[in-house]
């Protein structure tokens, strides 16, 4: 069974005779690439196409997989080189900040009990503020929070996918969250 | 590991704090660091706060991304990218047409440079082989001796101008040296008059080995010539003016006690003095064999 295979020798069947064993390759990670490039876009449209994206690069670019990476570090290597691309297109054009606070009120799904207007409004502001504020890190801190905390990801697969060493890793990240808590209180007290 | 007092980031220890936060310490770096929090005001505000953010990443997850469906990717798989390929198995192989002809061509070029290379390696090696090098080698030093004898007459002559002036100088090893040199080339000068054939055949190191035995030669004749003949070069006999000179050669330590002899006793005589010693050496030369 297909599905009993490891990455990578899915990878080597695809190549070899059958290329629609990818499709095995696409449904084991592709929540979770596609939850990387949510959190590094966050915009689900641009989200979806830099996933598809990813997938598509990755099948393309099969016969260069040598084996000498996981294919999952592999799949987010592209994924995040995908995201920076697309970052980098979107600076040219002139977005607004009120079209992200319209995404979000689309996609707000408010959890039973919370339903109060305040409540609803309170818990809109905050989550804009985190939105931006994640946002607004550099891509090197950003990659390394969403990783950790949208796809949680270990130390391990996160320095093998980004090919820096766990110090690194644990450091970046430790700036990251200290600039998010610097940001996030700031929001507080603004809210206050 | 745990610096107390450092300010600006914490308290240094940023990675286990980290480590930490996310759970991934050992039990007993974990209890460890427990302790720490307990003494380390500084680290346990940054565990508050930094959970309070992970909170927060957390709750936006849930609200904005964790509800949404996931998007069906749709990729066109096409024929196998390498059907009966045996280079699969190497983890190389030329899967496009242009990266085939590349290698072939590379695969080319690089034959015929190493054909070159063989070639002109098998050529270069026959042209220097051992035999031909000692032809030629003699043939050299044959030509570098006809040169050289009229080299070291001009610099016996100049050696020779230069001691009677600077006659109460030290004398310096120059016309020592010119002196060993013109035993050798005289040597060898004599060699090719009478026996061509063998300088072709002699070795460097055989060479050397008659120099020195001729230099041994004239070291040990040279007090008794010394003794026999006077100080004065005014006559035309070599070994004087050679035991004179020997004299302003040897160490200096007599050096000041003798008078040199001044530049006009060896004027005119330059030439015979040369022509004597050389003679000299012959009947020297001779004498040992």
């Amino acid at each position: 069974m297909i599905t009993d295979l490891t990455d990578e020798q899915i990878v080597e069947l695809a190549v070899r005779e059958n290329p629609n064993a990818f499709g095995e390759i696409v449904n084991r990670w592709e929540r979770k690439i596609f939850a990387l490039c949510y959190g590094m876009l966050n915009r689900e449209d641009e989200a979806k196409d830099a996933a598809q994206e990813t997938f598509i690069a990755a099948y393309k670019n099969l016969n260069r997989f040598r084996g000498e990476a996981k294919v999952s570090s592999w799949l987010h290597r592209i994924a995040v080189n995908q995201c920076l691309t697309k970052k980098r297109r979107e600076k040219t054009r002139s977005e607004s900040f009120f079209d992200e606070s319209e995404s979000a009120e689309e996609k707000f799904f408010p959890a039973p009990g919370d339903k109060a207007p305040s409540n609803l409004a309170e818990k809109k502001e905050r989550l804009q503020a985190v939105r931006q504020a994640v946002g607004s890190l550099p891509p090197e801190l950003k990659e390394i929070i969403v990783m950790k905390e949208f796809e949680e990801m270990t130390f391990q697969e996160i320095s093998e996918v980004l090919e820096m060493p766990l110090s690194t890793v644990k450091s970046r990240l430790y700036t990251a969250l200290k600039q998010l808590r610097m940001k996030l209180e700031n929001v507080s007290l603004e809210v206050v | 590991m745990f610096d107390i007092g450092k300010n600006n980031s914490g308290c240094g220890c940023k990675n286990e704090l980290v480590a930490y936060l996310y759970d991934d310490l050992e039990a007993s770096e974990r209890l460890k660091f427990e302790k720490h929090l307990a003494l380390c005001s500084i680290c346990a505000d940054e565990i508050r706060a930094f959970g309070a953010v992970r909170l927060s990443v957390a709750d936006w997850k849930k609200a904005e991304f964790d509800e949404l469906p996931v998007p069906a990717f749709e990729l066109e798989y096409a024929e196998p990218l390498s059907k009966n390929s045996p280079e699969i198995e190497t983890g190389s192989r030329a899967s496009t047409w242009v990266e085939k002809i590349y290698a072939s061509f590379f695969l080319k070029t690089a034959g015929g440079f190493v054909a070159l290379l063989i070639v002109f390696g098998a050529g270069w090696f026959l042209l220097n082989s051992p035999e031909n090098a000692s032809d030629e080698f003699a043939g050299q030093t044959v030509e570098t001796d006809e040169k050289s004898n009229e080299q070291v007459f001009a610099d016996q002559k100049a050696a020779a101008e230069t001691s009677a002036s600077k006659s109460a100088q030290p004398q310096s090893a120059a016309p020592e040296e010119i002196v060993s040199i013109a035993s050798k080339k005289t040597e060898a000068d004599e060699k090719t008059s009478k026996n061509p054939e063998s300088i072709v055949s002699m070795t460097n190191t055989e060479k050397a080995q008659k120099i020195e035995k001729t230099e041994k030669v004239r070291t040990k004749k040279k007090p008794t010539l010394r003794r026999n003949s006077p100080p004065v070069a005014a006559n035309k006999n070599a070994p004087e003016t050679a035991s004179v000179e020997q004299e302003k050669i040897q160490p200096q330590r007599t050096k000041t006690k003798e008078k040199a002899p001044s530049l006009t006793e060896f004027a005119v005589e330059d030439q015979t003095d040369d022509e004597i010693r050389l003679s000299d050496i012959f009947d020297e030369v001779g004498s040992d064999r």
